[in-house]
């Protein structure tokens, strides 16, 4: 008889053939031919136009940019959490609430004057200051679960899974209500923010705004300082991986958590903030249906993908992006191509999972070797 | 020589294996008969554990196989070792905290898919555990359980799959003379069963006392194997440590600290303290201790007498159900582990990966937890300071910013001993440091704390379950037996069997 048997062990040597660039483009590539070689079964579509559908989606990469922007510091502010096992999953809720904290700043607080009759410095001071109060309300819509985590012990995952839809809410009450625009021919929204309070179209590249690269490069860095280089991040990293040495070596594991909460809210707010003043530029009724393009969610598979390196999210975030707006594209092209009844999105999400597991296990067999061994 | 009656069993051939930067076994070659008690020795990160796990199927090696009854096998997984009966007792047990043990122990048999009846289990726990060395309550949770009673459980494990060969990681180390005679005669049983039994340790001793062969190990080669006509401890310390690198006896004692004339506070003082265990009642009842500047107070006994709970109070890891705590008469009761370290109170645990360390993290970040830095972690410094710790105590890693879990379980040890002594001011709690430290680095390591609170007038509390130790370093001696404690002498009134009587009465 002939037995086959699968051997894990740990990998003592690094190789360049799971360097990470390698890793990604391995598993782009598997992700592409799986997808193809099953589209070709049902419609014999050519290769030259799926590859060159697909070339046009990285040469338009435009499209990728801005969800890449986004993805990148919400998987940041996901991945920090995750070092410390506080398992943000309502980064989505944090993200509207920075929406909520931003535009309250620019459009009903005091400040909102200055965007009307400022000079631009001025405007500049107040964007700053709009974009870091979304950042606060992000920080205390995370501080809730961190502290009931802290001091009751109570699981995050549940109480933000619920907070997301509270903070949907909140946003709706307030769109409808007190915060209800008057320029909105019946619609149900906000009025747009004034133009002195939105963020710079970077001209040649309409899809990006300045603020939002530099916001992204400084988070990212700053993360990257915090978890490497710092003593908090040095306990963020013990919480996560053993608590009880973090109590016994004399350190305050409530306080610990509850900052670390606080850390991946305020970024995650940040986000929504920077959303709201560069694209959005008002709130929409039922903002729960798709209208935050689920980044908050999104981001969770980055994170997740980065498994506990910060350094992966990056990559992980140009993945998640690449497929996205791949599938986005496949989807319309095949819609002709495909015999009636065949779903098109069906192949986008083919491409996208194969993509995702070539990938995990690739970051994986980083780690470990796997061994294909056959004995009679 | 001839032995007619030896029948080989399994071959260890030229396996070699490698970890970044160390060659931990290099071409072995190791032959183990049936109804054999084998012993391996040799000093921390000779690449005994390697071996035995190469042995179980946990590492494949890099060169070289395993041959049973003559044919090469490929183990390559615990799965596959565990179907030639090969089982591995490992250093650190390796249990689920939160689950009592009969289901530890259904979880185990179900992944070799064995039999499975709660009941049966429940029963053959206690039937085995007791032939083994100890009782074990079925229904106790693992968390609760001294090191040793894990190891037991463990024991257990391996008992009821039926193993045939048996790889022992440094179990004995700690037994309490009648239990030891208990285990060394249920490895005899085991033998006369035809079975094999490996049987890692430290003591030269112990080696001596039960082994019919001996296998002795230094950086990953073996330096002999000898028969039981040739055992002489010394003869055998010498093909461990080298010609002249080892210390045939014990440090003589240095002189006692006269306490007497000492009118000093006590740094550390337990009050009337009361600890409840998680499921059965009291933990600790009733204890007073105290502890003067440079003194050195021994806690000694059995495996499971409350040593573990008294070190996780003296920490604050633990809450004080009644009674009070003093650290330099400022009362901590239940403040938690901060304000007791702030104070300048270092902790060695039998346990470091649970007690004081993250295993993910490396040398120099685990040196940082505990040391420098308030904002920023001097990197640069503590990776110096690191590497002189290594050097000083003798520190095997390929690095310093390797991640502590890789190190084998003495210099996973050697390392904590480094740091708390780094850290340490004011007091030290010292929780059966040498369970995992080859005899020459334990003698050394009691020297130094012995140095250390002369000069310093640093505080130790040295809790072990090693009466020989005990005696070796403390000034005043405790008894523990059943969470209370039963006897405080000072070291040069008692006698030896006065103590050994308290710590089973
Ligand atoms: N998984 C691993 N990765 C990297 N290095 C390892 C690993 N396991 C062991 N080593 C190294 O190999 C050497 C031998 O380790 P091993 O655990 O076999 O020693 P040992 O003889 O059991 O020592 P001890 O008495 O300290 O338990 C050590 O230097 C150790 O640091
Ligand atoms: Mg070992």
């Amino acid at each position: 008889m002939v037995k086959v048997s699968i051997v894990v062990t740990k990998r003592s040597r690094k190789s360049i053939a799971t360097s990470t660039p390698v890793i990604l483009l391995l598993s782009l590539l598997l992700g592409l031919v799986a997808s193809y070689t099953l589209i070709w079964t049902f419609s014999k579509l050519d290769p030259i136009s799926f590859f060159s559908t697909f070339y046009q989606t990285l040469i338009s990469y435009t499209g990728l940019l801005e969800p890449l922007l986004f993805l990148t510091i919400l998987g940041t502010a996901i991945s920090i959490a995750f070092y410390g096992s506080f398992w943000n999953v309502g980064a989505e809720g944090q993200y509207v609430f920075g929406m909520l904290g931003a535009i309250y700043l620019v459009m009903f607080s005091p400040v909102s004057e200055v965007f009307l009759n400022g000079d631009s410095a001025a405007n500049g001071v107040a964007k700053l200051l709009a974009v870091i109060s979304g950042g606060l309300l992000g920080l205390l819509w995370s501080l809730i679960p961190g502290a009931l985590k802290a001091y009751t012990r109570v699981s995050e995952v549940p109480v933000m899974l619920l907070m997301n839809y509270i903070a949907y809410s909140i946003s709706d009450y307030l769109t409808a209500g007190p915060w209800k625009g008057r320029y909105t021919y019946g619609y149900i929204r906000t009025d747009m923010i004034p133009e002195s309070s939105r963020l710079t179209v970077i001209s040649g590249l309409e899809v990006l705004r300045y603020e939002v690269v530099i916001a992204t490069i400084a988070v990212f860095a700053i993360a990257y300082l915090l978890i490497e280089y710092t003593r908090l991040g040095l306990e963020i990293k013990v919480l996560g991986s053993n608590p009880v040495a973090l109590k016994s070596s004399g350190r305050n594991e409530k306080k610990t958590i509850i900052l670390v909460s606080a850390i991946s809210g305020f970024i995650a707010g940040l986000a929504g903030a920077l959303r709201l003043l560069g694209y959005d530029y008002r709130l929409l009724y039922n903002i729960g249906d798709g209208k935050t393009g689920f980044y908050g969610y999104t981001a969770i598979l980055v994170a997740w993908l980065s498994f506990k390196d910060l350094r992966f999210v990056i990559p992980s975030a140009i993945i998640v992006s690449a497929l996205s707006s791949f599938g986005y594209r496949m989807q319309m092209f095949l819609k002709e191509l495909l015999p009636p009844g065949v779903s098109a999105f069906a192949f986008s999400q083919i491409f996208i999972g194969t993509t995702l597991v070539v990938y995990s296990l690739a970051r994986i067999t980083k780690e470990y070797s796997v061994k294909l061994v056959v004995r009679e | 020589m001839f032995f007619p009656s030896r029948q080989s069993f399994l071959r260890v051939v030229d396996v070699t294996k490698r970890f970044p930067g160390v060659l931990a076994l290099d071409s072995v070659t190791l032959e183990l008969y049936l109804s054999e008690i084998h012993s391996i020795l040799g000093e921390n990160g000779s690449g005994k554990s390697t071996l035995a796990k190469v042995i179980a199927g946990i590492y494949v090696p890099d060169r070289g196989y395993i041959e049973i009854l003559g044919k090469p096998m490929k183990l390559l997984s615990p799965v596959d070792a565990v179907n030639y009966g090969i089982y591995y007792i490992p250093q650190n047990p390796n249990l689920v905290e939160r689950l009592t043990v009969v289901e530890n122990i259904l979880i185990a048999l179900k992944s070799y898919s064995a039999f499975a009846r709660v009941s049966e289990v429940r029963s053959l726990i206690v039937e085995e555990s007791q032939k083994i060395g100890s009782l074990i309550d079925p229904e106790a949770e693992v968390s609760e359980l001294s090191y040793t009673q894990r190891q037991i459980v463990e024991l257990v494990k391996a008992s009821l799959l039926r193993a045939r060969v048996l790889l022992v990681d440094e179990v004995t180390t700690y037994l309490p003379t009648s239990v030891r005679e208990k285990f060394y005669s249920y490895l005899r049983k085991l033998k006369s069963e035809n079975k094999i039994v490996l049987l890692i340790t430290h003591k030269v001793s112990e080696a001596v006392d039960v082994a019919d062969r001996i296998t002795v190990m230094r950086s990953g080669r073996i330096v002999k194997t000898i028969e039981k006509a040739e055992f002489d401890v010394d003869y055998v310390r010498k093909l461990m440590f080298g010609e002249n690198g080892y210390i045939s006896e014990p440090p003589k004692n240095v002189l006692l600290k006269d306490l007497t004339t000492e009118n000093r506070r006590a740094v550390v003082k337990l009050d009337r303290v009361w600890v409840i265990s998680e499921s059965r009642g009291y933990a600790l009842k009733d204890i007073e201790l105290s502890v003067k500047p440079g003194e050195i107070l021994g806690v000694v006994g059995i495996s499971g007498s409350g040593q573990r709970e008294l070190a996780e109070v003296l920490v604050g890891l633990r809450s004080i159900r009644s009674g009070r705590y003093y650290v330099d008469g400022l009362d901590v009761t239940n403040r938690g582990p901060e304000a007791i370290r702030a104070a300048g109170i270092g902790f060695i645990s039998e346990t470091p990966l649970y007690h004081n360390l993250s295993g993910d993290l490396s040398l120099v970040e685990n040196l940082a937890l505990a040391t420098y830095g308030k904002l920023f972690l001097p990197l640069k410094l503590l990776t110096a300071k690191t590497r002189e710790l290594m050097e000083k105590y003798g520190i095997i890693s390929t690095s310093p910013k390797t991640p502590v879990k890789v190190l084998s379980g003495g210099n996973i040890m050697r390392f904590t001993i480094a740091r708390e002594l780094e850290f340490a001011k004011k007091a030290l709690i010292v929780l059966n440091p040498s369970r995992s430290l080859d005899e020459k680095f334990k003698w050394s390591f009691i020297n130094t704390i012995k140095n250390i609170s002369r000069s310093t007038d640093m505080s130790v509390i040295y809790i072990s379950e090693s009466l020989d130790e005990v005696l070796q370093v403390s000034d005043t001696v405790a008894v523990i037996n059943g969470g209370r404690i039963v006897g405080v002498f000072s070291r040069e009134s008692v006698e030896r069997e006065v103590l050994e009587k308290l710590m089973v009465m």
